[in-house]
């Protein structure tokens, strides 16, 4: 059967290819247009501006001067979109390209702060303005995340509306809980290459450098249609930054302390001479050559934790090479490396005191590398391919009672058609594939294959209204392991639809629905991570599980007040059958179940903006829902039912104050059973910036208050810390 | 704040309106924050009660000795390893290695009033293969807040009474002091029962087994076999090898005797070639 189902899509794309190739030969007479992209305020060319013509696949960078070349552009007319970080888009109408005569044009683009509506790629996987989806997205600029990270990227996704972080397991609207990352429901990317490992299902963040991101893309509700498992829950895509033809050095130094706890039988290091502190390093470095452009990055990141055995020390380093043929076509290699030592902590004994981890336990290794290369040519101006290849290899499991992981080892691919027949129409096709191999005695030697065609269509029948359709099929078949205590194979199949709209009943103002389908395959450590001890609770296997699957309502009204400043109000409701959890029924044993069915209905506002010339600007993001689990009053573990953001600027002169205030209400359910005392989260954290030249001063304060708090079972968040800074770019 | 003003005067008037509310909504926002600075989350008597006392030891401590803990627990031996996972739990470091005899103070902090059936003391050893895979407060036990009649004595914390003080263990550092050996082959006849859970090999001054001084345990493996061999670090001294299964959903220590042998090891004289005949067709009874 998968032979007959791989033998047809290999058929399928064969004729596909051959079609393509007719449309490379076929084309019209073909014209050409050229400009040049100025900085409104210096008049100088801006290097590594994006350019596209829209209603077809082609486009270019531009220059070191700022000028730009587009080729092989059938006659007619088009509207060009120029677009840069952190300057405002700007589209020119109207372009006529059309026998001996090349249009050429000059822009001038000023500088904005903010990007209220950035172009984004996530939803579709083609290039879509935030404006013009059907999903809610949300995007974190390179500026947000690099202001909100003193060591991890995670406290910066905690700014984006519906987010929370509990240690590895990210929570969009609730779509989960706290499982060691085990099983995530959301699907996170690293331009667009899943990150995830193959044997847990978890997303392993400590891959990204903050440094290296251009921008983070965070899409909340279901996005199975086109990403497929794992997807269930949103998508978050990291983008790196592109070479650009000017070369660009970025280092960053900061280093901070943890202090007292405002009662001191709480103090960790109380009785000892150490202080418990913190630092890091990022460095990257990017330029182009000819038509090649890399960089190259590292960084170093140190902390003695805030409680004892929670040290840790990571280095990663990445490098990314670009190469722009002549012919448009363009080829790009990504390579990530990281390795981690870190301490394990459990949980606590009490407020200052850790369960005591088995010495050989207590120090663990992570490591991981990602390589990944794609090739994409446009064939024809209405027509583009993309090659995509990736491995990854990841050692994140839970070493803990002597369980031995090998390095979780996932080999993928993808193949993707994109096709613009005008201005209206834009169809998405293709298909992933992966191959897993894992290895541990705790759930033997699981070799697994997945093979996921998909399509989308967005359709505009009118300049205001637009159409989505999409669905995808993806199948996962786990091979049988004869030398395993569960030796049976298993396989999972699901198509998951989507159909959504987006509406502009007047300018500046959006209103967009969905509904779409999810789903996700447990993962091999649920179905087989067998009789193995940890922290005094013996796992065991089930082979039985079946599939999450979920269908997600949503409708959103978002408008635009001014240039700078939006607001969104979304409602949203997700089903979720079956849904996948650690449970003990017997609290000596404890496995991952089918735990029933589930709901989410939910209600989110969002307003960004900034004033008084982008000196002023206020961030305010506030979800509430309720998921419970069919039949219990109480909501599912790990769960809150408010979550808020409010975040605050202000720049006079050369001075920046940033305020940040999070909340989230307290849970009323833990995994582990025993006492525990449910607080809300409630954190001030501020910073305040200097700019001097091409240096940037920081100095900040996390947690003002003090506030004592946890996000789960016996784990308390960080307390109060003083960060010191220093960056420079040039 | 004019230019701020002129900013949003937008050609609808309800936007002004509803920027004004949303100013509102951020200074409340702010006020919630400065709120916060009155409340810092986890009560500071999140843990109301407390357990103090002293560990008396009579030998020194054994070169393999990580730490030494104490258990407060719900009963003992405990239902299953969750009672263990709530139990509260003090972790002593700052013992001497030297000292033949001394007195280790101990605190306990307790996450909820209760009253709790047993307070006892755990030898805590350096991690080596020899005993992987053991859960520690049954071999390890060295100690209990026992009475003459070696019955453990209650706890009783309440609101009236959230700290117990002055509790001294004895504890028996003896028998975590395994300097010798015991090995042999243990021969099966009958059939293996289905619903065999543990197989467990128990040494003992005697058949009468005290929960106050419980005794060194060993589990073997639970795959149906003719003959197994076993060999185990032992503490020096006559004892009683004692056999037994644990029935699938039994009590931890509800043993169900299968044979016998009696050892005595020194540190000398390792106890080899101790084998024991056990037979599933016959039960046999303490």
């Amino acid at each position: 059967m998968i032979l007959k189902l791989q033998k047809l899509v290999v058929r399928i794309f064969v004729v596909w290819f051959l079609f393509s190739l007719s449309l490379v030969y076929g084309q019209a007479t073909k014209g050409k247009i050229t400009g040049v992209v100025l900085d409104k305020n210096t008049q100088q060319g801006l290097p590594g501006a994006n350019v596209q013509v829209l209603g077809t696949v082609l486009g270019a960078s531009t220059d070191l001067e700022g000028n730009f070349v587009i080729n092989k552009i059938p006659f007619g007319q088009y509207d060009v979109r120029i677009s840069m970080i952190g300057y405002g888009r700007q589209t020119v109408k109207d372009v006529a390209v059309i026998v001996h005569e090349t249009p050429s044009f000059t822009v001038e683009l000023e500088e904005a702060a903010v990007e209220i509506d950035p172009v984004i790629v996530t939803v579709s996987k083609w290039q879509q303005e935030a404006n013009n989806t059907s999903a809610s997205v949300e995007v974190l600029t390179a500026k947000e995340i690099m202001s909100r990270n003193p060591i991890k990227i995670e406290d910066a996704l905690e700014t984006a509306a519906g987010v929370q972080i509990l240690q590895e397991n990210i929570n969009i609207r609730g779509s989960d809980g706290w499982t060691f990352g085990i099983g995530s429901r959301v699907l996170v990317l690293l331009d667009g290459v899943p990150i995830m490992t193959s044997d847990m299902g978890a997303a392993n963040l400590f891959m990204i450098s903050p440094a290296d991101i251009e921008r983070a893309e965070i899409v909340r509700g279901a996005g199975s249609a086109i990403y497929g498992s794992s997807a269930m829950g949103g998508v978050i895509n990291f983008i790196t930054r592109k070479p650009t033809p000017k070369s660009r050095t970025y280092i960053r130094a900061i280093a901070g302390i943890y202090d007292d706890h405002h009662e001191s039988s709480y103090n960790w290091a109380a009785g000892s001479d150490t202080i418990l502190h913190f630092n890091r390093q990022d460095f990257t470095h990017s330029r182009q050559i000819g038509n090649l452009g890399l960089r190259l990055s590292g960084s170093q990141s140190y902390s003695t934790g805030y409680t004892d055995h929670n040290k840790f020390q990571r280095y990663n380093i990445s490098t990314r090479l670009n190469y722009r043929f002549p012919n448009a076509s363009q080829w790009t290699f990504l390579g990530n490396y990281m390795y981690e030592n870190y301490d394990v902590f459990l949980t606590w004994l009490s407020q200052r005191q850790a369960t005591r981890v088995e010495e050989k336990d207590k120090v663990q290794t992570r490591t991981g590398i990602t390589l990944f290369t794609s090739y994409n040519l446009p064939i024809s101006s209405k027509m583009g391919i993309e090659l995509r290849a990736f491995l990854n290899r990841f050692n994140l499991g839970i070493q803990l009672g002597s369980v031995d992981f090998s390095p979780a080892l996932g080999l993928g691919g993808a193949i993707q058609g994109t096709f613009i027949p005008n201005s209206k129409f834009a169809l998405i096709y293709g298909a992933d594939f992966k191959f897993d191999r894992t290895k541990s005695v705790a759930y033997g030697k699981r070799n697994a294959n997945l093979v996921a065609p998909f399509l989308q269509l967005d359709w505009r029948p009118a300049s205001d209204f637009g159409l989505t359709f999409g669905g995808r099929y993806d199948r996962y078949s786990i091979d049988t392991d004869p030398n395993s205590n569960n030796s049976e194979g298993i396989v999972f199949d699901h198509f998951s639809p989507k159909v959504g709209f987006n509406f502009h009943p007047f300018e500046n103002i959006t209103l967009r629905g969905s509904v779409s389908n999810g789903f996700k395959f447990p993962v091999i450590f649920q179905l087989f991570f067998d009789n193995q001890e940890i922290a005094d609770i013996v796992w065991v296997a089930n082979t039985k599980l079946k599939s999450e699957k979920s269908w997600s309502y949503e409708l959103g009204y978002r408008e635009k007040i001014t240039p700078t400043w939006f607001v969104e109000f979304n409602a949203f409701y997700t089903e979720v059958r079956d849904m996948i959890d650690a449970r003990s029924a017997t609290g000596s044993t404890a496995n991952f179940e089918n735990i029933g069915n589930v709901t989410i209905p939910g209600v989110e506002f969002v307003s960004n903006g900034r004033w008084l010339n982008n000196r002023l600007g206020l961030k305010v993001n506030l979800t509430y829902m309720n998921p419970k689990e069919n039949g219990n009053t109480r909501l599912l573990p790990h769960r809150q039912k408010f979550i808020a953001f409010v975040g605050g600027s202000y720049r006079p002169g050369p001075f920046e104050l940033q305020l940040d205030y999070k909340y989230s209400s307290a849970q009323e359910r833990y995994l582990i059973p025993g006492t525990h005392q449910f607080v809300p989260q409630k954190v001030l954290d501020t910073q305040i910036f200097f700019y001097w030249k091409k240096f940037t001063f920081l100095l900040g304060v996390n947690n003002i208050f003090n506030y004592e708090y946890t996000l789960r079972d016996k784990f308390p968040e960080e307390n109060r810390n003083f960060i010191a800074g220093v960056t420079t770019e040039f | 704040m004019e230019e701020l003003l002129q900013e949003v005067n937008m050609n609808f008037k309800w936007h002004r309106r509803f920027f004004g509310a949303f100013l509102i909504l951020a200074i409340t926002s702010l006020f919630a924050a400065f709120y916060a600075c009155d409340d810092f989350g986890l009560d500071p008597d999140f843990f109301p009660g407390i357990v103090k006392g002293q560990l008396r030891l009579s030998q020194v401590p054994p070169e393999k000795t990580d730490e030494l803990q104490v258990y407060l627990i719900k009963e003992f031996p405990p239902r299953n390893a969750a009672d263990l996972l709530e139990a509260s739990t003090a972790r002593i470091l700052n013992f001497s290695r030297e000292d033949s005899t001394q007195l280790v103070p101990f605190e306990i902090e307790v996450d909820a009033l209760d009253e709790f059936g047993a307070l006892i003391a755990v030898w805590k050893r350096v991690t080596d293969a020899e005993q992987a895979g053991v859960v520690d407060p049954f071999i390890n036990t060295i100690g209990g807040h026992c009475n003459e009649q070696n019955e453990f004595i209650k706890i009783n914390l309440t609101e009236s009474q959230p700290v117990v003080e002055g509790i001294i263990i004895d504890v028996d550092l003896e028998k975590v002091n395994r300097t010798s050996r015991v090995s042999g082959t243990i021969n099966f006849t009958g059939s293996w029962p289905e619903d065999l859970s543990n197989l467990v090999l128990v040494f003992s001054s005697s058949l009468n087994i005290n929960l106050c001084n419980p005794p060194e345990l060993r589990l073997l493996a639970t795959q149906p076999t003719d003959s197994l061999n076993y060999d185990f670090p032992i503490s020096p001294g006559a004892k009683i090898a004692i056999l037994v299964w644990i029935k699938t959903g039994d009590a931890i220590l509800d043993f169900r005797l299968l044979g016998f042998a009696a050892v005595n090891p020194t540190e000398e004289t390792p106890a080899l070639n101790v084998d024991i005949n056990a037979d599933f067709g016959t039960p046999m009874s303490f």
